[in-house]
């Protein structure tokens, strides 16, 4: 199946049988979004993720002129998955493809019937390092302002450090 | 701990983590999976920099968690109360780990060791699924209050019209300024705020974060057979 040499493609995928990823497909069929497509709304509710089979995906906040990329996906990683595990929210980002892409749609169903599929295992097992790896990184970059700005005092001080924090991180919903 | 015990404290695991798929049997089976340890007041349950060898679930009492300052100081990062998780992202990335855990009182906990864990998390069981779901969730929630936390010091709040500021200094507000444009607050950041999120991001106060936001999760009132 077509389909399922795109997934083997990927790097989460390696060793992977065949017959888990056309398993992987039945629940989730490939979907395709032409460039320019928007998967996700800023501030809409969530409750998919995307895991990005071939293309690229921008993540932006803010609209009209103000607004900003603050992430790409690239195909093999997944994007919205805190919609799968955290309190029902919002987008804090919009997601527009910026070429041609393709990719699955990961809901709860498609984690719970696939619970015992290996191609979704191996799945969490990469979202596992990538959502630590964030957190790292965002704990050194907390860290780092306030480094910075550890011989200034006052309001001198707040609006230093405040301001190398809002340039690492953008804004949030 | 017998089945009746963990099931409580599974229930309450599952009332404040959002699990998909994960019923209270399945967590129980995994706790049972693990090893009852007791601490006594201010032991070391794990220590910074030490590797990181264990995941923890603490099931009664609390602990107090710090971490040195440059100085050497210990600095409070937060204290937890049961039940809660810690440890698991340095089980994820080989991290050492990142802060020192003693016993604040009694303190009981059921360790997951490495070996046990790398086993699990792989497996396509409903153990190995609990297990993956329960360290999702709580990662999905440390990087939620981590962000309300870096947003509420940084000062943007929703009100505000400005989704995305271009990368200049800011302005301050004037009477015909447009709402996209703000003053970030001038209070003094004191490094326990930082400290707050750094506590918050590790994992290690979590639940003191979110201790408003219990989910009314649908978890199984399973059969205590299973």
């Amino acid at each position: 199946m077509a389909d399922a040499n795109l997934l083997e493609s990927l790097y989460v995928f390696q060793g992977i049988p065949v017959r888990w990823l056309d398993e992987l497909l039945r629940l989730s069929p490939v979907r395709a979004w032409p460039r320019g497509t928007t998967l996700f709304e800023e501030r809409e509710s969530a409750d998919v993720a995307v895991l990005l089979v071939s293309g690229e995906l921008f993540a932006t906040v803010g609209t009209g002129q103000w607004v900003r990329n603050v992430g790409t996906v690239r195909p093999g990683e997944v994007v919205g998955e805190q919609a799968l595990f955290a309190r029902k929210g919002r987008r804090n980002a919009s997601v527009v493809a910026s070429m041609d892409s393709v990719g699955l749609l990961l809901t709860e169903d498609v984690l719970v019937e696939g619970a015992n599929n290996p191609a979704i295992v191996a799945l969490e097992r990469q979202l596992l390092g990538t959502m630590t790896r964030r957190i790292r990184r965002a704990d050194l970059e907390i860290k780092r302002a306030w480094r910075e700005q550890a011989d200034t005092t006052g309001p001198q001080q707040a609006t230093g450090f405040r301001e190398s924090v809002r340039r690492i991180f953008g804004t949030w919903k | 701990m017998n089945r009746t015990a963990l099931k409580e404290l599974a229930n309450r695991l599952l009332q404040t983590h959002r699990v998909p798929g994960v019923g209270t049997g399945d967590v129980v089976d995994l706790l049972i999976e693990g090893e009852d340890l007791v601490f006594g007041d201010n032991t070391a349950i794990c220590v910074e920099g030490a590797p990181s060898e264990e995941l923890y679930f603490l099931t009664a009492g609390r602990v107090s968690v710090t971490t040195d300052d440059e100085r050497g100081t210990p600095r409070q990062l937060s204290q937890l109360e049961a039940p809660a998780m810690f440890g698991h992202m340095g089980l994820i990335d080989g991290s050492r780990r990142t802060a020192t855990v003693r016993a604040a009182g009694e303190a009981q906990v059921i360790i997951l060791n490495r070996r046990l864990f790398d086993t699990l998390i792989g497996q396509p069981s409903r153990i190995g699924l609990a297990l993956r779901h329960l360290v999702l969730s709580s990662l999905s929630r440390q990087l939620t209050a981590g962000n309300t936390r870096i947003r509420e010091l940084i000062g943007v709040d929703d009100e505000v019209d400005l989704i995305s500021l271009p990368p200049t200094a800011i302005q301050p507000l004037g009477a015909n300024e447009s709402r996209r444009l703000y003053a970030l607050p001038t209070v003094p950041v004191t490094e326990a705020q930082v400290d707050q999120i750094t506590g918050i991001l590790g994992g290690w106060a979590v639940d003191a974060a979110l201790s408003d936001t219990i989910l009314d999760s649908a978890y199984d009132d399973d059969d205590l057979e299973r």
